[in-house]
Formats: structure tokens, C-alpha cells, sequence
């Protein structure tokens, strides 16, 4: 698979881990479970990290001339 | 022949003048595959971000959530088999304190981890049970036994000093 396919599915595959991410974190949030809302945190800001440098490297390779 | 042929480009040329005015350019525009990316991206980065406020409230209740020692009664006041309500750790967390058969004390939040109703202490089954939607909890180690809640009853740890029965902390999980 190229460059550009990865990083266009790669987005939906960040976007799965931010949705199970945010259910986890307010899970743990009313449970009380401190640990689990800081690793669902930590996960959701790796992912949107990724999902970003994913969604520029797409963008230069689909407007590329 | 010739004349079949000029009909037959002429049917073409008007249904492909039909497709073309059955596009709307604005859709054409605004619903396409980079516009379902860059929406999807979008939505990563906002669902992201959403998890942060539960992060930072969490570190905020940590640091307000200092150990608070509370004397809730004398060992005598309470008989075995009774309980007791109190709160803790703030006010508006009702608790409940039992001194079960066995002559122990064992305390937990009493809002029920299904619906919040409050649970009693049941002497004659020696069971917590929530009477909204009959659901037992384990007096020994607040774990949900029969109905529908799923999770324990957060457990207050006691210490008894001098007679007196003191709550000088919460587990919300445990077991």
C-alpha cells in the first residue's frame, strides 16, 4: 500500500482509537479510576498526534501537482 | 443507415445532457472524498481533544482529595448485626457503617453502583441489598452478588482507636 492510502485509512483507524479513548476516560472519570482516565488521556493525545501528522502527509501527497 | 446513426448520437447527446443536469455542483463540491477525510480528521482531533477536561478535573480532584479522618461512633453504640448512616468523605456522600455477625466493622458508600438508590443493610440475609431493583451486595467485601449492579460498593477503610470507630479513607475499586 502507498504512502498516501496508509495515511488516508490510518485516519480512521485514529479516529476508532479517540471514540474507545473518550468512553474509557469518562468511564474512569465517573468510576473514580484515576489511572484509567490518565492512561485513555495519554492514548487519545498519541493518536491525535499521529491522526495529524497522518491527515499532512495525505494532503501533500493528494494536492501534490 | 447515415440517419440511424445521427438519431442514435442524438439520444446519446441528450442523455448524456440529462446527466449533466442532474448534478448539483454544490454537493459536487462539498461532498467528495477529501471533504469525508478532512470531516473525519476533524472528528479525530475533536474526540481527542474532548478526553483532556477528564484528565485535568482528575488531577484537580487528586489534589483536593486529601485523606480526612472522621469519627463516626463508638464501638458501643453500635450492637452486632446493626448499622449505622453516615457521610464521608464529604457530606454529600451518604455511607454505611455495619457491624456484621462475625463482629467486624465494615463500612461502604451506600448509593447503590446501579442507580444510586441507597442501600441497607439486610441482618437477617446478612446481605446489602438495594431495594429499588433488588440488588444484593456482599457485607464482607461489597461486591455485587444478585441484580443488576455490575461494580462494588466503594469501600470506606475504618480504623478503631479508643473505642471509637474512625473512616480514614476510600477505595472506589477494589477487590
Amino acid at each position: 500500500m502507498d504512502k498516501k492510502r496508509t495515511a488516508f485509512f490510518s485516519i480512521f483507524l485514529f479516529l476508532a482509537i479517540n471514540v474507545f479513548s473518550l468512553s474509557n476516560a469518562i468511564e474512569g472519570y465517573y468510576g473514580q479510576e484515576d489511572e484509567r482516565v490518565y492512561g485513555a488521556v495519554a492514548v487519545a493525545l498519541i493518536s491525535t498526534i499521529l491522526a495529524t501528522t497522518a491527515f499532512f502527509i495525505w494532503r501533500k501527497a493528494e494536492y501534490k501537482k | 443507415m447515415s440517419d440511424d446513426k445521427n438519431k442514435t448520437h442524438h439520444e446519446d447527446d441528450k442523455d448524456m445532457i440529462k446527466l449533466i443536469d442532474n448534478l448539483n455542483r454544490k454537493d459536487d463540491v462539498h461532498l467528495n472524498r477529501r471533504a469525508f477525510l478532512k470531516a473525519s480528521f476533524g472528528a479525530t482531533v475533536a474526540i481527542g481533544l474532548a478526553t483532556t477536561p477528564f484528565g485535568i478535573f482528575t488531577f484537580l480532584r487528586d489534589e483536593n482529595g486529601e485523606v480526612k479522618r472522621v469519627e463516626i461512633t463508638d464501638i458501643d453504640d453500635l450492637a452486632v448485626g446493626e448499622s449505622r448512616n453516615f457521610n464521608y468523605p464529604t457530606k454529600n456522600e451518604p455511607a454505611i457503617l455495619v457491624r456484621t455477625p462475625e463482629d467486624k466493622f465494615v463500612a461502604y458508600n451506600n448509593k447503590c453502583t446501579h442507580l444510586q438508590c441507597p442501600v441497607f443493610y439486610e441482618h437477617k440475609e446478612n446481605v446489602l441489598l438495594c431495594p429499588c431493583h433488588k440488588g444484593y451486595f456482599n457485607v464482607d467485601s461489597g461486591q455485587p452478588m444478585a441484580g443488576p449492579p455490575q461494580r462494588e460498593l466503594p469501600k470506606i477503610l475504618l480504623e478503631i482507636k479508643d473505642g471509637k470507630v474512625f473512616a480514614v479513607g476510600r477505595e472506589v475499586r477494589h477487590g
